[in-house]
C-alpha cells in the first residue's frame, strides 16, 4: 500500500513538474509574437479496487494543449488584411499628398512669377533684362515639372519594388507553411495524442504575416495539414506542395506589373483587385492614385505648355520673327508616339500616334482602341465604345481633343492600343526657346475704328496663324486695309475690304455681308492662299448709306514698343481652358491636389478604423491566448507548492516504510 | 476582460504613440500659424484657398500695373500741360503779332520767339520715360517721333499704336496717347475743309465749310476741290475737281449757307464779282503745322504782297491757333480721365483685397486660442498615459514572490 502512496507521490510530482514546465515555458514566450499559452491537462489517475474501495492512484498529465480560439484567431486574420491594406494605402497617399501639395506650390508659385515677368513686358516690351527674366522662369516651370514627375517616376518604381518584396515574402511563407505542414504530417505518425503545440503557432503566425499582405483562408484537413489560400480562393500551399507569387512585366505598359501564381502546372494572373491586404493597395496606389495624379500634372504641363505656344505663335518677336514655341511642341513626334501602348499580343504591323487637336479637350483618362477587322473601335475606361471609322483613313478625329493617326503598317482584327493623351507631357517639358529676344511681344496687325464712324460696331484681328505674314500682306503687299461696313438693309450688314491704296472703284479683296446678332469672319488673305489672320468683324457697324460707311483701317503695328501681345499672353494666366474650359491652370493644379488630400484624409479614417478593429479583434484573441505574467506566477507558486507537498507524501511514505522496518 | 501581458504593453504602447503623434500634429499646426497645411488637412478648404489665392495675385498683379499706369500717364499729363502753357503763350505771341504799331524787327523777334515755342513743343513731344522710350511715338518707342525739317515744317514718324495695361478683370487703360493723336490730329477749325483762297479783293472768308450729311457726300461723282466763283452781279458758281457744277450760279446772299453734296459751307464778308476760294478736304491739322503757318506769317513783316488776304489769313491761323490750344487742354484731361479710372480701380483693389485676404485668413489661419487648447489637451493627455503606465507596469506579482 506505501509503495502505492509512492507512487502517487510520485506521479504528483512529475505532473507538477511538467505544470511547472510548462508554465516557465509560457513565462519565457511571454513575448513570442504568435504564441499561444500552453495548458498542462491534469487527470486523476483511476484508483485501485482495495477491499471494495477505490483508492486514487494519484495523477497524470494527459495532454499539454494551446488555449486557441480558432474563430477569434480567423477574425484577427481578417482585420489584419483589412488594417495591412488601410495602413498601406494611408501610408502611401499621405506620402502623395505632401508631393503633391509642396510640388504644387511650387509650380504655383513659379507660374506666377512667370506671368509677373510676362506682365512686365506687356508694359516695357523692349526690357531685355524682363525678357531673359520670363525665360528663365519658363526654365524653372519646366524644371518644377521635370522634378515632379522624377518624384512619380520614383514613387511607382519604389511601389514595383515593394511590390516584388511583398511577392517574394508571400512565396517565402508558402514554403515555410508547407514545411510546417510536412512536419505536422510526420509528427502525427509518431505520437497518437498531443499536439506540436509550438508548430502549430509558429504555422499560425506565418498564416498571420501573410494576411498583412494579402486576404487569407485556410481549411485544415484531419491530419491538422492546412490549405492556404489568398485572395479570391486561389490556392497558395497544398498540403506540402507550396506555391510562389512572382512579378511579370505589364502589358501594354511594362511598369505596371501583374504578379502570377507560379506552380508546376503552369502560371495563373492573381486578379490584383481581390487581392486584399497590403498587396492590393500598392497596385491600387500605383494604378488608379498614382496614374490619375501623373496624368493630372502631364495635363497641365500639357495645356501650360500649347497654351503659352500658341499665344507665342500669334506675336512677333523683337526681330520681327513670328514667335517660335516656348516649350516643347506638344506634338513633337516623340511625344506623339509615347501616347500610344501596343499590346504585346498584337499581331499587326500598325504603328499608331497621338495628335493633340484642342488641349482644352484634353481628359487625363486612358483609352483603348480595338480594331475589330474592319473598323477603330475606342472606348473609355468603364465607359461605351465609339466606332472611329474604317481602317485605311489615316487619321481618326476624336470627340477627347486628340486624333488617332496611322503612322505605318496595318493592324490585324484583334489587335489592341492603349491611348494616354497626356503621356510624358511633363517629364519632357523643356524651354525651347533660348534668347529673350524671341518672346513674342507684339502683335503684327491691328485695326482701328475711323474717327467718323457713329456706331459701337467693331473690327478685331482673331486668330493670327502667321504673323509675318499678316504683316506684310497688311503693309507690303496692300498700303493697309480698309474694312468698310455698313447696313444695306434692315439687320444685313455689308462689308467690303479693299487695298486702302486702291480703293474702289477698283477690285476688293472681299466682300460679303451677314446678319444683325452674327458676326464676319474673314479669312485674310483670302482662299485660295492660306489664311494668315482673321478679321472679324461684329457689333452693328450700321453707317450712313452707301457713301458713308463705316471705316476700320488693318494697319502693321510691329514696333519695339508694341507689347500687346505679351499682354494676351500674360492674360491666359485668368483664362479657364483646362477641362473643356473651365478651369485656370492654378485651379486645375489645385483641385488635383485636393482631390489627393480628399483620399488622402479618408484613407486615414479607413487606416483608423481599421486599426481600431484589429486592436478589438486582437484584444480578443489575447485576452484568451495571450500569457498573463501575473497569472503564470500565481500558477508557478501553485505548482511549486503542489510539487513540494509531492515530495511530502513521499517523505510519508518512507517515514511510514520506516517505521515499519523499525517494527520488525 | 483576461488581459495579456503582451497585449497590455502593445496597448500602452500604441496609446503612447497616439498620444505623441496627436501632440506633434498641434506643435506643427501652432508653430506655423496653419490650419492647412496640406491638403489632406482640409481639401474642400485647400481647393478655396487656391482660388483665394489665385484671386490675390491677380489684384498683386493689376497693382503693379495700376503702379505702372499711373506713371505713365502721369508723364503725359504732365507733358500736356506743359504743351498747354506753350501754346498759351504762342497764343499771346500770336495775338501781339497783329499790331500795326510793330515793326519788322518786332515781328521778326516775335517770329523767333514762337520758333522757341515750336522747339520746345517738339521737345516735348519726344519726351522720353525711365525706360528710354518715347513717350508718344505708339509702338515705335524707339523712334524719334517727331522730327524738324530745315522748312520748319514736323513729321510724325511713330504709329497709331495704343499701348495697353490690365487693371482689372476685364478693364484695360492705356499708358500712352500716340503721337498723331497727340499733336497731328487737331480738328480743323473751319470744320473739313482748308480753304485757299484765289483772288480775294473783298476780305471775305470761309467761316464753316463741313461734311453734314456724310450719305449723301458722293466724292466718286463729285470729287473735291470745290471752287468757289463770284460773278458780277452778285452769283455763286461752285464747281467740283472735275469741273463739274455742283451749285449753278445764282445770286450769293451774304451769311446764307451753301449746301451741295452733303457739304455745308458758310462764308462771312461780302465777296465781290471775281473773288474765288477753293476747299480742300483736310479734317485735321497738326499742331506743329499751325505753328509752322503762324511763324510764317509773322516772318512776312509789315508788308504784305496782299494785305487783305493776310488778314484773312491771321483771322484763320489764330482760330486755328485756339483749337491746337484746346486740343491739348482735351488731351490732358483724356489723360486725367484714365488716373482718375486708375485710382479708382486701385481703390477698388484695395477693398477687394482686405476681403479677400481676411477670407484667406478665415479659411487657412489657426484659431491660436482654439488650438492652443488642444495642444494642451494632447499634452495632458499624453501625460496621464505616460504616468499610468510607469505606475501600472511595477504591478507585478514576481515582484512579491
Amino acid at each position: 500500500m506505501s509503495i502505492n502512496l509512492y507512487q502517487t507521490g510520485v506521479s504528483g510530482l512529475l505532473a507538477a513538474q511538467q505544470q511547472l514546465a510548462t508554465v516557465g515555458h509560457n513565462i519565457a514566450n511571454v513575448n513570442t509574437e504568435g504564441y499561444n499559452r500552453q495548458r498542462a491537462e491534469q487527470n486523476a489517475a483511476p484508483g485501485i479496487v482495495n477491499g471494495g474501495n477505490y483508492i486514487g492512484a494519484g495523477t497524470y498529465v494527459q495532454d499539454i494543449t494551446r488555449i486557441y480560439d480558432q474563430f477569434s484567431f480567423k477574425e484577427q486574420l481578417l482585420s489584419q488584411s483589412n488594417l495591412g491594406n488601410a495602413d498601406s494605402l494611408n501610408t502611401n497617399l499621405n506620402q502623395l499628398n505632401g508631393i503633391m501639395t509642396f510640388s504644387g506650390n511650387a509650380i504655383t508659385g513659379s507660374i506666377d512669377r512667370f506671368y509677373q515677368a510676362m506682365n512686365g513686358i506687356a508694359d516695357n516690351p523692349n526690357d531685355l533684362g524682363l525678357r531673359s527674366i520670363a525665360l528663365s522662369q519658363a526654365e524653372i516651370i519646366a524644371s518644377d515639372f521635370n522634378t515632379l514627375n522624377a518624384n512619380f517616376d520614383q514613387l511607382e518604381k519604389s511601389t514595383n519594388g515593394e511590390i516584388g518584396q511583398i511577392a517574394s515574402k508571400i512565396s517565402q511563407i508558402s514554403l515555410e507553411i508547407a514545411k510546417i505542414n510536412d512536419q505536422v504530417l510526420q509528427n502525427k505518425d509518431l505520437t497518437v495524442a498531443g499536439q506540436p503545440n509550438d508548430l502549430l503557432d509558429k504555422r499560425d503566425q506565418l498564416v498571420s504575416q501573410l494576411g498583412e499582405y494579402t486576404s487569407v483562408n485556410t481549411i485544415q484537413d484531419a491530419n491538422g495539414v492546412m490549405t492556404v489560400m489568398i485572395g479570391n480562393g486561389a490556392t497558395l500551399v497544398a498540403g506540402i506542395t507550396p506555391l510562389t507569387v512572382r512579378m511579370r512585366s505589364g502589358d501594354p505598359d511594362p511598369l505596371q506589373t501583374k504578379l502570377q501564381l507560379v506552380s508546376r502546372n503552369g502560371n495563373v494572373a492573381l486578379d490584383a483587385a481581390k487581392l486584399g491586404g497590403a498587396i492590393a493597395a500598392k497596385l491600387e496606389y500605383r494604378d488608379v492614385h498614382l496614374l490619375k495624379a501623373r496624368s493630372e500634372i502631364n495635363r497641365l504641363a500639357l495645356v501650360i505648355s500649347e497654351t503659352l505656344n500658341q499665344a507665342q505663335s500669334q506675336g512677333l518677336d523683337l526681330e520681327a520673327q513670328q514667335g517660335r514655341d516656348l516649350f516643347t511642341d506638344v506634338n513633337s513626334s516623340a511625344l506623339q508616339a509615347s501616347r500610344v501602348l501596343a499590346y504585346s499580343a498584337n499581331s499587326g504591323s500598325l504603328k499608331p500616334s497621338v495628335n493633340i487637336t484642342d488641349v482644352s479637350l484634353v481628359q487625363t483618362g486612358e483609352f483603348e482602341i480595338t480594331f475589330d477587322g474592319a473598323n477603330y473601335r475606342m472606348n473609355k475606361k468603364g465607359g461605351s465604345s465609339v466606332n472611329l471609322g474604317a481602317v485605311g483613313a489615316g487619321t481618326y478625329i476624336t470627340a477627347f481633343g486628340f486624333e488617332f493617326n496611322e503612322t505605318s503598317g496595318v493592324p490585324n482584327a484583334g489587335d489592341k492600343f492603349t491611348i494616354r493623351p497626356t503621356e510624358n507631357s511633363a517629364s519632357l517639358m523643356k524651354v525651347t526657346l533660348t534668347d529673350g529676344k524671341g518672346i513674342a511681344a507684339s502683335t503684327a496687325v491691328g485695326a482701328n475704328a475711323d474717327a467718323n464712324n457713329v456706331s459701337d460696331g467693331s473690327v478685331n484681328i482673331i486668330n493670327v496663324t502667321n504673323p509675318a505674314t499678316a504683316r506684310a500682306y497688311t503693309e507690303g503687299v496692300n498700303a493697309k486695309l480698309t474694312i468698310d461696313v455698313y447696313e444695306s438693309a434692315p439687320g444685313t450688314f455689308d462689308y467690303r475690304v479693299y487695298d486702302a491704296g486702291n480703293p474702289p472703284p477698283a477690285p476688293v479683296i472681299a466682300a460679303g455681308s451677314f446678319a444683325a446678332g452674327t458676326s464676319a469672319l474673314i479669312d485674310m488673305p483670302p482662299a485660295p492662299a492660306t489664311s494668315a489672320f482673321q478679321i472679324e468683324i461684329s457689333g452693328a457697324p450700321v453707317g450712313q448709306g452707301t457713301l458713308a460707311r463705316e471705316k476700320f483701317t488693318v494697319s502693321d503695328v510691329f514696333g519695339p514698343g508694341n507689347g500687346t501681345n505679351a499682354g494676351f499672353i500674360s492674360a491666359t494666366q485668368e483664362k479657364a481652358i483646362i477641362a473643356g474650359g473651365r478651369q485656370t491652370f492654378s485651379q486645375g493644379l489645385a483641385i488635383t491636389t485636393a482631390a489627393i488630400g480628399s483620399k488622402a484624409s479618408s484613407a486615414e479614417l479607413v487606416a483608423n478604423t481599421a486599426e481600431a478593429l484589429f486592436t478589438q479583434a486582437y484584444n480578443r484573441n489575447q485576452s484568451t491566448s495571450g500569457v498573463n505574467l501575473d497569472e503564470e506566477a500565481a500558477n508557478m507558486i501553485k505548482f511549486q507548492q503542489a510539487y513540494q507537498a509531492s515530495s511530502r507524501i513521499i517523505s510519508v511514505a518512507n517515514t511510514i516504510f520506516d517505521t515499519l522496518l523499525a517494527a520488525v | 476582460m483576461r488581459v495579456s501581458t503582451a497585449q497590455f504593453y502593445f496597448q500602452n504602447s500604441q496609446q503612447l504613440t497616439n498620444k505623441q503623434s496627436s501632440v506633434n500634429e498641434q506643435v506643427n499646426y501652432l508653430s506655423s500659424g496653419k490650419r492647412v497645411l496640406s491638403a489632406k488637412d482640409d481639401a474642400v478648404a485647400y481647393g478655396t484657398l487656391a482660388g483665394y489665392k489665385d484671386e490675390l495675385a491677380n489684384i498683386e498683379k493689376y497693382q503693379r500695373n495700376i503702379t505702372q499706369a499711373e506713371n505713365r500717364n502721369s508723364l503725359q499729363d504732365i507733358s500736356f500741360a506743359n504743351a498747354e502753357d506753350l501754346m498759351q503763350e504762342l497764343k499771346q505771341v500770336f495775338i501781339q503779332a497783329n499790331n500795326g504799331t510793330l515793326s519788322d524787327d518786332d515781328l521778326t523777334s516775335l517770329a523767333e520767339q514762337a520758333g522757341n515755342s515750336l522747339s520746345q513743343l517738339l521737345d516735348i513731344a519726344n519726351t522720353k520715360d525711365e525706360t528710354g522710350g518715347y513717350i508718344f511715338s505708339g509702338f515705335q518707342t524707339k523712334t524719334e517721333p517727331f522730327a524738324i525739317q530745315p522748312d520748319n515744317s514736323v513729321n510724325y514718324q511713330g504709329d497709331s499704336g495704343v499701348r495697353e495695361l490690365q487693371v482689372a478683370k476685364s478693364v484695360n487703360v492705356a499708358t500712352n496717347q500716340p503721337g498723331d493723336v497727340a499733336f497731328q490730329n487737331v480738328r480743323n477749325a473751319q470744320g473739313d475743309f482748308t480753304a485757299s483762297y484765289g483772288t480775294n479783293t473783298s476780305g471775305f472768308s470761309v467761316n464753316s465749310a463741313t461734311i453734314a450729311d456724310p450719305s449723301s457726300y458722293d466724292t466718286v461723282t463729285n470729287p473735291p476741290n470745290y471752287k468757289f466763283a463770284f460773278t458780277a452781279p452778285n452769283d455763286l458758281t461752285v464747281t467740283d475737281g472735275n469741273g463739274a457744277v455742283v451749285v449753278p450760279t445764282a445770286p450769293y446772299i451774304a451769311g446764307q449757307t451753301i449746301a451741295f453734296n452733303g457739304v455745308e459751307v458758310q462764308l462771312s464778308g461780302n465777296p465781290l464779282p471775281g473773288d474765288e476760294v477753293d476747299i480742300t478736304p483736310e479734317q485735321n491739322i497738326s499742331i506743329f503745322a499751325t505753328i509752322k503757318r503762324a511763324i510764317s506769317w509773322m516772318e512776312v513783316g509789315t508788308n504784305p504782297v496782299d494785305p487783305v488776304l493776310h488778314a484773312v489769313d491771321y483771322a484763320e491761323i489764330l482760330s486755328q491757333v485756339d483749337q491746337a490750344l484746346n486740343h491739348m487742354t482735351t488731351r490732358r484731361s483724356d489723360a486725367g480721365i484714365r488716373l482718375q479710372l486708375i485710382d479708382s480701380q486701385g481703390s477698388n483693389h484695395a477693398d477687394a483685397q482686405l476681403n479677400l485676404a481676411s477670407g484667406k485668413s478665415n479659411i487657412e489661419d489657426l484659431d491660436f486660442a482654439k488650438a492652443v487648447a488642444t495642444f494642451e489637451q494632447s499634452k495632458v493627455a499624453l501625460q496621464a498615459a505616460q504616468q499610468s503606465f510607469v505606475q501600472v507596469k511595477d504591478l507585478n506579482l514576481f515582484n512579491f514572490i
